[in-house]
């Protein structure tokens, strides 16, 4: 049985991917060691992240030294960086490789430029990044053996339709939802939806008064994540500008597997994935958002007949088991 | 859901056929929420619920303890500003089953074995106080800028 060390970037408390990935690897019969950043750190390591001493140079070495004990003891075949290479040096890297693993980054973050980080891209076995655009950047641009997209996924285990009850879609629902970080410019685009019945969830909103009675300040994943999607009639997806060029979020993938529709910002990406106006409705700009929220919301059939194509198209294609095998054949194991 | 069968998980705790919710805050939105996810993940298990103050203790094979309190998105686990408050919760619990403490405000679980409930305090008081020396801005924390 082969093994592989998944080495989560940012902590799993904020993102479930790193685990969804581990359970595919898992479902393709890999025995699975996970190396993470929540409240399992170690005693020393725990200190550093709360005081917000992150990437000192202490605070680097200790992650190194926890990455390369770990290797030493369950031998992997493949370390498989996930959410973007956040602490791991480039001497780390050749040790893992001299025991005889392979070593493959998974970028999410576009986070390729410091020093530590940029250093490392050479050394890698493989770079996949979640964005095309970085993927088409480091090909031409950086010394890499290798870059290839790989897309952002579901898992049908995790997001799925569930039959909601009154209760439920009173908790849970809504005409329109986002869930996400309130950054400025979403602020701004939330306010401009004030006619709409808009239900925001995660944090950052607060920093708006207009938005005062439409969001709840608490963390959504997992199982409510699931609830939301299912009980709101039109998703919004919009992207970030920080971590994304072409790319697009694991957002459309999730609620798509849950049988929920999805109104998402247009980009580049997208097209590798679904077929535009078909299985995704894309928008562009506040008028065109406007005017595409009001008509699926007059339209529930087409709404659900969209959502339905997108469903089986992310089933068929999109989820973790998927790309964990994309991962596989391209380092060759 | 995956997120809470990972800390069992890490921390070695098999299925539990019973889960003792303890209610200590009062904040039953959170625990409702808290309670769907933990039945999400194990179906067959039965919930009983207990406020501390209500005297006799059910047993189970597994107690959660909610901390409701603030948080500092993203990177602050904050449970050490109510340290007191969570280990009086700790203290009224039986040595020998595993705790789930969660945070419910902002996702974040461990597994607390008590056997070795002292040792637990102890660390946490000690990263507290390390905590409250590096977030000052002296030389120190000068010293350990990040890296760029």
């Amino acid at each position: 049985m082969r093994t592989v060390l998944l080495v989560a970037g940012t902590q799993v408390t904020t993102s479930d991917l790193h685990l969804l990935y581990e359970r595919a690897f898992a479902a393709a019969g890999w025995r699975t060691v996970f190396l993470s950043h929540d409240s399992h750190l170690p005693f020393g390591e725990k200190i550093f992240q709360q005081s917000q001493l992150r990437f000192s140079r202490p605070h680097v070495a200790l992650v190194n030294r926890r990455v390369r004990r770990l290797a030493r003891a369950c031998a992997p075949d493949l370390v498989f960086i996930s959410g973007s290479n956040w602490y791991v040096s480039p001497d780390t890297i050749r040790s893992l490789q001299r025991a005889g693993a392979k070593v493959v980054l998974n970028e999410q973050h576009l986070q390729v430029f410091r020093s530590w980080q940029s250093a490392c891209l050479p050394l890698y076995d493989h770079v996949f990044v979640q964005d095309g655009g970085l993927a088409a950047l480091l090909r031409a641009a950086a010394p890499v053996r290798g870059a290839s997209l790989l897309g952002p996924a579901c898992d049908p285990e995790e997001h799925r339709p569930i039959p909601l009850g009154e209760a439920q879609r009173r908790d849970f629902g809504a005409d329109v939802a986002y869930l996400g970080y309130g950054y400025a410019n979403r602020l701004a685009m939330m306010e401009a939806l004030h006619d709409f019945d808009v239900r925001l969830w995660g944090v950052g909103w607060d920093a708006s008064p207009a938005l005062a009675g439409r969001f709840r300040r608490e963390p959504v994943h997992g199982l409510k994540k699931t609830l939301v999607y299912n009980a709101t009639a039109v998703n919004l997806n919009l992207q970030s500008h920080q971590y994304q060029l072409d790319g697009v979020t694991c957002r459309p993938f999730e609620v798509a597997a849950c049988g929920a529709f999805c109104l998402t910002e247009a980009r580049r990406d997208l097209a590798s994935f679904f077929r535009a106006g078909d299985e995704m409705v894309t928008f562009d700009g506040l008028d065109d958002l406007r005017a595409k929220i009001a008509h699926f919301l007059a339209h529930p059939d087409e709404r659900r007949a969209v959502a339905e194509r997108a469903r089986a198209r992310a089933l068929r294609e999109h989820t973790y088991g998927h790309r964990v095998q994309q991962v596989i054949t391209t380092v060759g194991l | 859901m995956y997120y809470f069968e990972h800390c069992l998980r890490q921390a070695g705790v098999v299925s539990p056929a019973v889960i003792g919710l303890v209610r200590a805050g009062g904040d039953d939105a959170s625990s409702a929420d808290l309670r769907a996810e933990l039945q999400d993940v194990f179906p067959l298990a039965a919930f009983v619920e207990w406020r501390p103050e209500s005297g006799a203790r059910p047993a189970a094979d597994l107690y959660v303890v909610p901390v409701t309190g603030a948080h500092d998105f993203p990177f602050h686990d904050v449970l050490y500003r109510q340290l007191d408050a969570v280990a009086d919760t700790l203290a009224a619990l039986p040595r020998a089953t595993p705790v789930l403490l969660c945070r419910v405000s902002w996702r974040e679980a461990e597994v607390v074995r008590l056997q070795h409930f002292w040792r637990w305090r102890a660390l946490h008081r000690l990263q507290a106080l390390a905590i409250g020396l590096l977030v000052r801005e002296t030389p120190l924390r000068r010293l350990l800028r990040p890296l760029a």
